[in-house]
């Protein structure tokens, strides 16, 4: 069973050029093959794409009802798996840049997804943001920001080889936490140069996640919290921060007791 | 109700470096340029630095190195942030060793990227800024071809952007051929103005992220400080 928090919040940038905000993130719960799973969305809409604010928020629909409709368990989804949802969100993005009468690069975005079982956990990504998980009290990253050489210069899920340049890793010890989010978090939440997780980011969010009664009462601190000063200090991107959390349905049985 | 947030002041962040955008000013220091016209470059100079430190993120993100050429080449000033850039004062002497230049610059260029490299230090595509009032007092010898070469490939391979600049009486055919993009002539000494541009420029490219278009605003647009 899984607890789940998260958000998207417009940078102090797109404030001031009154530009919308391009990132968009979801989760949901559903039974995937007998399974109860949590699955999870992120992606960072393209600044120089006029329409990337549409194309976060459809490949994010679209990849979540991919994953509801998976009727295997969570253990068998492969990298081609994936793939396929990501072909299929590409094909959903075509459709509705011709509906929009816009060209499909008006909606590049990058693509985070997460499918979360009650033992097995895949992770895929194409293009900047990161995963992160924890396993036997061990944080580490899933996956890591695609970058070229260039600092503003990454991989979008229309960019012609997306598909092959896509992250895929599937976790079979039981995760206890795991965290995306978007290239707004991404100095914040990582060692860059020791490519590793900066722990201390993360510990403090998700023991709160563990300890509320109701996740749904963190929702306005973690809005707060990703608008403070203290992180517009350190980027004036929009931000996504998603972070999950298992909890066993003992505990879940003991707080409803 | 009991109100326990995330305890917001527990949050540590990962204090990573900013990432760069390295700018090379090749500047022409030759006889000729002595008087108004390196009085003008000088005081554009004071501009780019003005401008840059008043921009919270472009002063610890734009690296400034400075290279002369005038009778010889030399680094007058090494790779530092804005916020630590000193504009040295310029001195007027000698030929126009501009192959010579463009060597030592591009070398220089090459070892901040691996420093860059070698700290997980992200960074923007450099810039190289030339700016003559002549002709290369070098072009036959093999430095020339050699400088050709590398700044045509460096532009192709987008490895940086190369601007030539030339002012009054500069030959503007060899700087063509130095310059993959069309070289631009110098309205008059428009220092300040060819300053504030670059300025404003690197400002933007500074704090872009993936995905986004930077476009420049055109010095040779009417109100610009550039003719092609």
């Amino acid at each position: 069973m899984w607890r789940a928090i998260g958000k998207s919040v417009v940078g102090t940038s797109h404030l001031k050029g009154q530009l919308p905000c391009q990132d968009y993130s979801d989760y949901l719960r559903c039974q995937i093959g007998g399974e109860l799973a949590l699955v999870v969305g992120v992606s960072d809409g393209a600044g120089s794409a006029t329409f990337s604010h549409l194309g976060s928020q459809e490949t994010v629909g679209v990849l979540l009802r991919q994953a509801a409709s998976w009727d295997r368990p969570v253990a068998d989804i492969s990298r081609e798996d994936i793939k396929a949802w990501f072909a299929n969100a590409l094909a959903h993005l075509k459709l509705v840049a011709e509906r929009e009468k816009i060209e499909t690069k008006d909606l590049a975005c990058t693509v985070l997804v997460a499918v979360l079982g009650e033992r097995h956990a895949v992770f895929a990504q194409i293009g900047d943001g990161a995963w992160v998980a924890e396993a036997n009290g061990v944080l580490g990253a899933v996956t890591w920001p695609q970058n070229g050489e260039f600092a503003n210069e990454t991989k979008f899920i229309t960019s012609p080889d997306a598909l092959d340049s896509m992250q895929f890793q599937k976790c079979s010890n039981p995760l206890t936490a795991a965290a995306g989010f978007t290239d707004g978090i991404q100095a914040l939440a990582l060692n860059l140069a020791a490519k590793s997780v900066h722990a201390p980011f993360f510990q403090p969010l998700f023991a709160a996640l563990g300890e509320c009664d109701d996740e749904t009462s963190l929702l306005s601190p973690l809005i707060s919290f990703l608008s403070s000063d203290r992180v517009n200090e350190r980027t004036d991107d929009d931000k996504t921060l998603v972070l999950v959390r298992r909890v066993s349905t003992d505990q879940i049985r003991d707080e409803l007791a | 109700m009991e109100q326990t947030p995330f305890e917001l002041g527990k949050i540590g962040f990962a204090d990573n470096p900013e990432p760069r955008c390295a700018s090379v000013l090749l500047l022409d220091v030759s006889g000729s340029m002595q008087g108004n016209p390196l009085s003008e470059l000088q005081a554009g100079l004071a501009v780019y630095r003005d401008e840059l430190a008043a921009d919270a993120l472009a002063r610890k993100r734009v690296e400034i190195a400075v290279i002369t050429f005038g009778g010889s080449v030399d680094v007058v000033h090494n790779f530092s942030t804005a916020d630590n850039f000193m504009p040295p004062t310029l001195v007027s002497k000698g030929d126009t060793p501009m192959a010579q230049a463009v060597l030592t610059g591009l070398n220089l260029l090459d070892e901040r990227k691996k420093e860059y490299r070698q700290n997980g230090i992200q960074y923007y595509r450099p810039w190289i800024f030339l700016i003559t009032d002549g002709a290369p007092t070098d072009a036959n010898t093999p430095q020339w071809a050699d400088a050709v070469e590398k700044v045509r490939k460096g532009e192709d391979a987008k490895t940086f952007s190369f601007f030539g600049v030339g002012v009054e009486n500069a030959d503007m055919q060899k700087l063509g051929e130095l310059s993959k993009r069309e070289p631009l002539k110098l309205k008059g000494l428009r220092f300040r103005d060819l300053f504030q541009w670059l300025s404003n420029s690197q400002q933007s490219v500074s704090r872009s992220t993936p995905g986004d278009s930077v476009p420049l605003n055109n010095p040779a647009a009417p109100d610009g400080w550039a003719t092609v």
